[in-house]
């Protein structure tokens, strides 16, 4: 059979060329060389020539020389479009001013809206490197009493589903962790890891570019171990060689056979930071092992999350029957990945930074809709003529859309220009990898476009309203225009909405602005000021606990050495790092706590670490060196442990307390009471701590409190380092306000942006404020002449402008409080230190409206008492 | 100076015409140019242009049923003698302009 043209193409073809013979004829051209090249060149080929051959047709006849096809009738819908086009071109050049204000405008706008689509295509759209993500679940431990909270799945549990579970297939379990690699002959580099039982490259549809992934048997307990490389890291340790695969390096000590190379698509978000996947032995029907492992696996066909969850809660409750004391209260949480990214709060930020900028570029559009609706004013006699000369109604309508266009082509350009700059700006002020991701590439390059094609009906659907109701008669015999009712209806409208949108957006932005500043101002319950943090992985060093305390002493006293510094060793960064929450019970002569178990954070810390850290000592005494020297069987609690379980931070020294679960289970006695060290994201509220005596010392996290000079402190800490543990690198050696800065990186950079979202939206309502006071001003010129002639003060014609900004302020207002208050409401989870409905913050968002209102409309009215009487008189 | 206006490409359309012989269609007119020219010759251009030329009335065209059986039409163009006219005007302007100055372009650069 003969192939056929494309049959759009020829849709396209037909629109282009005349409805006759020649046209026919053009067309019989083009199928006649379409025949001669399937047979010469193929069909598939002969196909793509046929659509450049009607496309160029189409082009040249609609764009390039439209008047050559005047004559006949039935083209003429795309030919009248090129010809509004052109005039609107035209119109646009003949007032630069305006064009370059509506086009700022518009493109601040398009900008802000392109980042916050950024924002959410990376988290949303993008998301995990996973072949199939609706399939792909990520299995939680949640309590009881906080459903929210997600952890991890204890390992032995883990591996237990994965035994058991039908409804979900290649169950797998991952866990990032600091490791060391040592290679024959170089230095030995601190890397992360991901340790990983099951299929999870199968689970996930991981892919390798050179040798193999990780495979269901390589966690089988006597198998060799083996590694696969991240490209990143394939090229920066191994130089890209393919000699890599089958090399043999020492990860923490383990010898790993490196047998694959993944993709580079993989290192997403915190991914980015993994050098190497490693097998993880998975030995079941052991002792229990307690740490929490990530867990995750693929529907199997026919299973739902909801049948997932069912029956993996039913196997949670046989391991809860099991070991009652460990598993008290704990539930298991399925979801798809997809919805798993960013924590249980992402969907609420993302819905309201989409939600601000969506705000955003409405209330440009309300805003150059007004601009374009005040020209339309003076326009009427340019439409009438129009109308008259037989354009009729969509001929005027479609020429307003034209120009539209145009405006927002132009805008769409900037607005590109714009969201690449504010992208820059970010990326400048958080470094954090997570933000990285965030790019602009082709989903947004077709977002821009999109929103470019909706603009022109937005801002021109008022003036073509507007437009269309003209009275033809009037316009032409008086050829004056002047501000019609409807016109003026219409604008106040618009600028009503502009201010109740950003009174909205202003509400929203206040609350986050007194979170952030909250939060900032909120004690962190120790000093990070003028510490640097650094890691060594001390396990790595010795296996002897003595010896490691030993070194561990030894490295501190050498820094010291070097001056006015002190220094001391944790087991975890506190307020930074992931804690987690261990299970304590408080002796039987104490106030039982509420709730069936009690949880506190445990921290383990050298003689010198509070005081490094400048963590108050409120009652009792610290812990010594012989305490860490002697494993002795004391600790600390923070003020909130001790108010929650012994009422009052005197009453706790003395008691006892039992921390740990199962074998790890320890009893000490409390011989001091602390301050509280919070979390960086305080809406956790205070945490119980526990600190207790670092006695076995694995990977250390040092603290060193400097006397200023922190380049100083580094080479002292790398010197004392290579002088005692050669053989271990140094690790994170940084500002602690860095790692600080790190974890709320994410959260500032959203805060900045809605702020920053706010902040445009004031504006543009401000300046829409402006147009139309000014306006009117200009149009009662005569009027207020007549005023000030008849003896009103200069007072009484500045009260009547500014009185008339206020009452559209005040509707606005009350639509806008009302808004903002049910958005607020909505956001309360993510708010600190402020309600939603604080008075404090409405008064303030009132007076702030009311400023801008006044600044808005304060040189019109001073303009409208300076009229001069005689001219104006004279000039209606 | 004559009565009508010829660009370039408007010129070389007409020649090409009166190149392919009596009644040409325009398909192989359009492949004349590009053998001739040594360039793909756009399609949008070349019909544009056969228009206007033809709203000019510098050129007529016929339309004749194809003969093998397909059933969209073929045009055959013919130059008319106002086409010839612009022709012969705008030959003559190009060779006064010329004349004088073919030693400049013979002797390759001085």
């Amino acid at each position: 059979m003969m192939p056929t043209p494309p049959r759009r193409a020829q849709a396209l073809l037909a629109r282009a060329v005349p409805d006759d013979a020649a046209g026919l004829s053009i067309v019989g051209d083009i199928d006649q060389e379409f025949a001669d090249r399937c047979a010469r060149d193929g069909p598939r080929s002969a196909r793509w020539w046929y659509w450049r051959a009607a496309f160029s047709v189409w082009w040249w006849s609609a764009w390039r020389h439209p008047s050559a096809s005047h004559h006949h009738p039935s083209g003429g819908a795309l030919f009248d479009i090129a010809g509004d086009v052109r005039h609107a071109v035209r119109v646009v050049r003949k007032t630069p001013g305006q064009t370059l204000l509506i086009v700022a405008t518009l493109s601040l706008a398009i900008g802000v809206t392109t980042i916050g689509f950024a924002f959410a295509d990376t988290v949303f759209l993008r998301g995990l490197p996973i072949a199939d993500p609706d399939r792909a679940v990520i299995v939680y431990s949640v309590t009881a009493r906080e459903p929210d909270r997600r952890s991890g799945v204890y390992f032995s549990d883990a591996l237990e589903f994965a035994a058991r579970a039908r409804s979900i297939e290649r169950l797998s379990t991952w866990t990032q962790a600091r490791a060391t690699l040592r290679r024959p002959g170089r230095e030995p580099v601190a890397i992360t890891t991901s340790r990983v039982t099951g299929d999870l490259f199968g689970a996930w549809g991981l892919r390798t570019q050179l040798g193999r992934g990780l495979r269901a048997g390589d966690d089988a307990p006597g198998a060799p171990r083996v590694g696969v490389l991240t490209d990143r890291f394939w090229r920066e340790l191994f130089g890209a060689s393919p000699a890599a695969i089958g090399e043999t390096v020492i990860v923490s000590g383990v010898p790993h056979e490196i047998v694959g190379v993944l993709t580079p698509d993989v290192e997403f978000a915190t991914f980015a930071e993994i050098a190497l996947w490693v097998s993880r032995p998975a030995p079941r029907g052991g002792p229990l092992d307690l740490a929490p492992v990530v867990m995750t696996g693929q529907l199997a066909p026919g299973a739902t999350v909801e049948s997932a969850s069912a029956e993996l809660r039913t196997l949670a409750q046989t391991l809860e029957a099991d070991h009652p004391d460990t598993h008290r209260g704990r539930q298991v949480l399925v979801l798809q990945a997809s919805r798993a990214m960013g924590g249980p709060n992402i969907y609420l930020v993302m819905t309201l930074l989409i939600g601000a900028a969506g705000l955003v570029m409405v209330i440009a559009s309300v805003n150059v809709a007004g601009v374009l609706l005040a020209r339309s004013v003076s326009r009427q006699r340019e439409f009438g003529l129009r109308m008259a000369l037989g354009a009729g109604k969509t001929g005027v309508f479609r020429q307003l859309v034209a120009e539209g266009l145009v405006l927002a082509s132009l805008a769409a350009a900037g607005g590109l220009a714009a969201a690449a700059a504010g992208l820059r700006l970010i990326h400048a002020v958080e470094a954090e990898a997570v933000l990285r991701q965030i790019v602009i590439d082709w989903h947004e390059i077709l977002f821009i476009i999109a929103l470019a094609a909706i603009t022109p009906l937005l801002v021109s659907l008022a003036p073509a309203l507007s437009a269309l109701r003209l009275n033809l008669v009037a316009v032409l015999n008086t050829g004056s225009p002047r501000a019609g009712g409807a016109h003026g209806r219409a604008r106040q409208t618009l600028v009503i909405a502009q201010l109740a949108l950003a009174v909205m957006l202003t509400v929203v932005g206040s609350l986050v602005a007194r979170t952030a500043s909250a939060l900032i101002a909120a004690p962190l319950g120790f000093d990070p000021a003028n510490v640097v943090t650094f890691v060594l992985a001390l396990d790595q060093h010795t296996p002897d606990m003595a010896a490691r305390r030993q070194t561990m002493r030894q490295i501190g006293e050498r820094i010291e050495a070097a001056g006015r510094m002190t220094v001391g060793a944790l087991d975890v960064y506190p307020a930074v790092a992931v804690e987690l929450a261990t299970r304590i019970a408080v002796d039987a002569a104490a106030p039982r706590p509420e709730g069936p178990a009690a949880n506190a954070l445990v921290v383990s810390i050298d003689h010198r670490a509070l005081e490094t850290l400048a963590v108050p000592l409120l009652a009792g005494r610290g812990i010594g060196a012989t305490d860490v020297d002697t494993d002795a069987a004391i600790g600390l609690v923070s003020a909130e442990l001790a108010r929650r379980h012994f009422g009052a931070p005197a009453a706790a020294i003395g008691r006892r307390l039992a921390v740990g679960i199962g074998e790890a289970q320890r009893v000490r006695q409390i011989v001091g009471v602390t301050g509280d060290v919070r979390d960086v994201e305080r809406e956790r509220g205070d945490q119980p701590r526990v600190w207790v005596p670092l006695s076995s010392p694995q990977r250390v996290a040092f603290v060193v409190r400097t006397g200023g000079d922190p380049a100083a402190a580094a080479a002292a800490i790398r010197a004392a380092a290579r002088a005692i543990a050669p053989d271990v690198p140094v690790e994170s050696l940084e500002p602690y306000q860095a790692a600080i800065d790190r974890r709320t990186g994410g959260d500032r950079v959203m805060m900045g942006m809605l702020i920053a979202f706010s902040a445009v939206a004031l504006f543009f309502a401000a300046t829409g404020l402006y147009g139309i006071v000014a306006l009117s001003v200009n149009l009662r010129r005569a009027e207020f002449g007549t005023r000030v002639a008849l003896g009103a003060q200069m007072r009484d014609v500045i009260g009547m402008v500014i009185g008339q900004a206020f009452r559209l302020l005040a509707v606005g207002l009350a639509f806008g409080v009302a808004g903002g208050l049910l958005a607020a409401n909505a956001m309360r989870r993510l708010l600190y230190g402020v309600t939603p409905a604080d008075p404090v913050n409405l008064l303030s968002v009132v007076g702030l409206l009311a400023m801008v209102t006044l600044a808005a409309s304060l040189a019109p009215a001073i303009r409208a008492a300076r009229v001069d009487v005689m001219q104006s008189l004279r000039s209606d | 100076m004559g009565r009508f206006q010829l660009g370039e490409f408007e010129q070389r359309v007409l020649l090409a015409i009166l190149r392919c012989g009596d009644d040409p269609p325009a398909a192989d007119v359009r492949r004349a140019l590009e053998r001739v020219l040594e360039r793909d010759v756009s399609r949008g251009a070349f019909y544009t242009t056969l228009e206007r030329l033809e709203s000019k009335g510098l050129l007529t065209w016929k339309i004749r049923r194809l003969t093998g059986g397909g059933e969209l039409p073929e045009r055959t163009l013919d130059v008319t003698r106002d086409g010839m006219t612009a022709l012969r005007d705008a030959r003559r302007a190009m060779l006064g302009l010329w004349r004088g100055l073919e030693p400049l372009f013979d002797k390759g650069s001085k």
